[in-house]
């Protein structure tokens, strides 16, 4: 299993890699007086690390015939599931710890810490969650199915992203920004990350019967 | 008329249709002056190619067996009916002496076969 | 345990097609060739054997071990060589070796290395750049090098030149040698299995019809020629696929040994001639007895 994840990591770095720089890029950018708060572009950033990493990484396999290729050497779907979900554990790890340092090292106001805190992690849990279903879709369905699904899962992540973060991009615009400031001060946030835990390993069970029954191979 | 073509023979294509047919006539089955079917017949109910029999006929036609009119198609020769057994003793003769040369390593001779074949007729 | 595989009443359902509660039994240190048309359900079969596809109902057991509890084990045990070769395109033999032997506890470099030699494959060449022919040789080398017990091949010859596919019937042939190893190959092309099997399954139409030692397949099947009327009573109504021609009439029958008593007479005369049939004849009557 650990051959597994070594291999496919790889995968996963390669997009990482340009994104990273991208990324120290525009930070520079906001760092320097950008108008965009800088924790709204780590979000939309972290989604596309996963995503795009994740994607990238199938697109691979399928192209490869990766799965066809497993199917003959002696490991288990247990596996190949299990390397998967910790790749995707990962990344979220540390995309999520890398822009909770950034945020910290950004923000001079505690109360605003507080809650880009929560944003930072509850973000992660949705990427989290994100990379799982995805993975059940692509054991389902198969990878070429589940790309045509992909602009559909974007565009809820960019409604979800404007819900809760719209008030800081456009500050005028006023759609609940009282209603998160308050829930990150309640901290009832801090168990959504557990619970997003738990609901993740709940996924990497069903992922696990789903490889095992389907016949997307 | 009865002929097989098997793939199995070592023999080429036309030479197993030659030989059938110098059988045929030999045992009486193609009577002098009897019309051969024509070689696209022979061809296509044997799933051979046309080829192969025109060589077959041609083969034939040499050896004296039959003999081909233009337009009206191939006959068979009247031929001389001790030619024929002359003919078959002699391919006979070789087949007896593959049966001779190859027994002889286990002591079996001449007079043994002899006595084999007279045997053979007696029980008939 | 005499069975190295055995497989019961495997059932597997697609649209339009049904893999029907087939049985097959290898034995121990034999080949086994399982001759099909196109479409008659020969790689689900094996696909299901391998547990790449699930089955519907029924049971494998390989080395006496099923998939639910021991699939690394059997896999390990397991040697594999499909229609299609996968590999990652972009990568050399040299890193596929790296990569895969990682899986197997029992992966023999030097016996991979003896492979690409022989075979004259490219270490540093990317995959992509292969040709058919390379390919299939590339996965017998990766199929071979962890010593395995059972091989399974899914028309491993198919698409292949002559020149090549002797090369890999001779491979095979040299395989048998090693009484240790037991193969269970699939194939349309009758002339190899014809060459390198002990054991014969014809399937057709998702169904196994025949399951048989090959020595007595054949001498149970034979192609009869004879003369208009030669034939004693009752015979003629026995044999399949009867062609009636201006030449004398044949047919095949898959009961020689019963009715040669009652042929002989004929045969003596010259009436009746016996020849042996080849797989593809027995699959052809077969498919058309359907």
């Amino acid at each position: 299993m650990w051959k597994l994840i070594r291999v496919q990591s790889l995968n996963y770095l390669r997009y990482l890699i340009p994104l990273g720089i991208f990324l120290i890029f525009y930070f520079r950018e906001f760092y320097q007086g950008g108008k965009l708060p800088v924790f709204v572009f780590l979000c939309f950033w972290a989604f596309l690390l996963v995503s795009g990493s994740l994607t990238t990484s199938e697109s691979y396999e399928e192209k490869n015939n990766g799965y066809e290729i497993l199917g003959i050497l002696p490991v288990t779907n247990k596996e190949i599931v299990s390397s998967k979900f910790i790749l995707v554990l990962g990344t979220v790890m540390l995309v999520t710890g890398l822009n909770i340092f950034l945020l910290i090292l950004r923000t001079k106001s505690p109360e605003k810490l507080n809650m880009m805190i929560m944003i930072g992690l509850l973000w992660g849990v949705v990427c989290l969650l994100y990379g799982a279903q995805m993975y059940i879709g692509i054991f389902k369905f198969g990878y070429n199915r589940m790309t045509k699904y992909f602009w559909f899962f974007f565009l809820i992540i960019l409604v979800l992203l404007i819900f809760f973060l719209g008030d800081f991009i456009f500050p005028g615009l006023n759609i609940n920004k009282q209603a998160v400031i308050k829930f990150a001060d309640s901290r009832i946030w801090l168990f959504l990350v557990p619970a997003g835990g738990v609901l993740y390993c709940y996924l990497y069970k069903i992922a696990v019967r789903v490889k095992e029954t389907s016949e997307e191979v | 008329m009865f002929i097989v073509i098997s793939h199995q023979n070592p023999a080429p294509l036309y030479q197993q249709v030659t030989d059938q047919i110098i059988d045929a006539i030999t045992d009486g089955t193609l009577n002098p002056d009897d019309k051969l079917p024509s070689i696209r017949e022979v061809a296509g109910e044997l799933k051979i190619s046309e080829i192969t029999v025109k060589r077959a006929y041609a083969d034939l036609e040499q050896e004296g067996y039959i003999f081909t009119r233009a337009g009206m198609g191939s006959f068979v020769v009247d031929i001389n009916k001790d030619k024929l057994k002359k003919m078959k003793l002699l391919t006979l003769s070789s087949e007896l002496e593959i049966i001779l040369r190859s027994n002889e390593k286990f002591g079996i001779n001449s007079k043994d076969i002899i006595r084999l074949i007279k045997e053979l007729e007696e029980n008939k | 345990m005499k069975y190295i595989l055995e497989a019961n009443n495997l059932r597997k359902e697609y649209q339009g097609f049904t893999l029907d509660n087939i049985s097959i039994k290898l034995v121990r240190g034999t080949i086994t060739g399982l001759i099909g048309p196109n479409g008659a359900g020969k790689t689900t079969t094996i696909k299901l054997i391998m547990n790449m596809i699930k089955k519907n109902s029924g049971d494998i057991s390989i080395f006496g071990l099923n998939y639910k509890n021991d699939e690394k084990e059997m896999k390990n045990r397991i040697g594999y060589v499909g229609e299609e070769q996968y590999f990652y395109q972009n990568k050399t033999i040299k890193w596929t070796e790296k990569f895969v032997s990682g899986f197997y506890n029992n992966w023999d470099s030097d016996i991979f290395s003896a492979f690409i030699e022989k075979f004259q494959l490219p270490a540093n060449k990317k995959i992509k750049n292969f040709s058919k022919g390379m390919k299939v040789k590339l996965s017998f080398a990766v199929a071979l090098s962890h010593n395995p017990e059972l091989l399974i091949l899914d028309e491993p010859t198919s698409g292949l030149d002559p020149i090549i596919r002797r090369e890999i019937l001779d491979l095979l042939l040299e395989l048998k040698q090693k009484e240790e190893l037991s193969v269970f190959v699939s194939s349309h092309i009758t002339d190899d299995l014809f060459r390198i099997s002990d054991h014969i399954s014809y399937m057709v139409n998702g169904k196994i019809i025949i399951s048989e030692v090959k020595d007595e397949l054949l001498a149970r099947w034979k192609k009869i020629n004879y003369k208009p009327d030669s034939l004693p009573e009752g015979i003629e109504k026995k044999l399949m696929n009867v062609e009636k021609q201006l030449f004398g009439s044949s047919g095949i029958t898959d009961k020689y040994q019963e009715m040669a008593g009652s042929l002989i007479t004929g045969i003596k005369q010259g009436d009746i001639k016996v020849e042996n049939v080849g797989l593809d004849d027995i699959l052809i009557s077969l498919v058309n007895g359907e």
